[in-house]
């Protein structure tokens, strides 16, 4: 598979695929109350969904045929600016998230410790298309120049 | 010491500063219930003075009038310090997202002036990180270097 299809293939499937456990974490420990289950389903999600941007690297460690390159110099360079932007995008959504929640509210009032939860599921989600349209928009400029 | 160093001991001075008189003004008025102390409140200005003064001093003395503002190896130990940063983000998120749901149980709620402080402080922790993570590989490649 390509890059540009691994791409396409987070942007479509990675929303849901982070969604659905993590809302059902938050739904069940909202139902049944706090405990270990829930706990790690989410937990786990956003885990694997923060730090999947590490895999290439992680593959490229534990591969046994070394000489066969899988990983080149342009692709970990567009990496490394897609996870780059990636973070710099859910860092504003995180204090644009919180500014705006806080202005909704207003500075007395009070919200739900659920809400602190999807604003997480949704930096999740936000995180990963980020870095499927970054990777995208690269590799279809790098195509272009390349050309 | 480089400017990159420097800047990254400033750092860590800065944000440990920073969390500890927060940590004591948080506990002073939210578990106490008293206004901070003004003995603590004039240690911590004058700490901060110190710190900037001495920083800045620092920060603008060259080890020789030869030396560049940063050259390949700073930018990659800084790129790399950068990501470490921004790694550390997700743990601190999930913390400041579950972790309230322990204190204040599953369908509790928390003031909404909570979420800028704990966005300050995710920003001054993941700082920390960036320049412990400077820190850390300046002193690896010294010693790969010697």
């Amino acid at each position: 598979m390509t890059e540009k299809e691994e791409a396409w293939m987070g942007l479509l499937l990675g929303g849901p695929i982070l969604i659905i456990p993590s809302i059902v974490a938050v739904f069940i420990a909202y139902d049944r109350g706090l405990s270990f289950a829930p706990l790690l389903m989410f937990t786990g999600t956003v885990v694997w969904g923060g730090l999947l941007w590490l895999l290439p690297y992680i593959q490229r460690k534990f591969r046994k045929d070394k000489k066969k390159i899988i990983f080149d110099e342009r692709a970990q360079l567009i990496h490394k600016r897609v996870v780059m932007a990636s973070y710099v995008a859910l860092w504003l959504y995180f204090v644009t998230a919180c500014v705006i929640t806080w202005c909704l509210v207003g500075p007395n009032g009070s919200i739900s410790v659920n809400v602190m939860l999807l604003i997480l599921v949704g930096g999740l989600v936000l995180f990963n298309s980020i870095q499927g349209l970054a990777t995208l928009i690269l590799y279809g400029r790098g195509g272009k120049e390349n050309e | 010491m480089n400017k990159t160093q420097k800047g990254a001991w400033l750092n860590v001075a800065g944000v440990l500063l920073v969390l500890a008189s927060t940590l004591y003004i948080t506990i002073q008025i939210g578990v106490r219930h008293k206004p901070p102390e003004r003995v603590w409140l004039c240690i911590w200005v004058s700490a901060f003075v110190l710190v900037t003064s001495i920083g800045i001093f620092f920060f603008r003395r060259k080890q020789s009038p030869a030396e560049p503002e940063s050259d390949e190896r700073d930018n990659l130990i800084k790129y790399r310090a950068v990501l470490a940063a921004f790694i550390s983000v997700w743990p601190l998120f999930l913390a400041a997202s579950v972790i309230p749901k322990f204190i204040v149980g599953a369908n509790g709620s928390i003031p909404v002036f909570l979420l800028p402080i704990v966005t300050v402080f995710m920003f001054y922790i993941a700082l920390l990180v960036y320049s412990v993570a400077v820190l850390i590989q300046y002193a690896r490649g010294a010693k790969d270097g010697a």
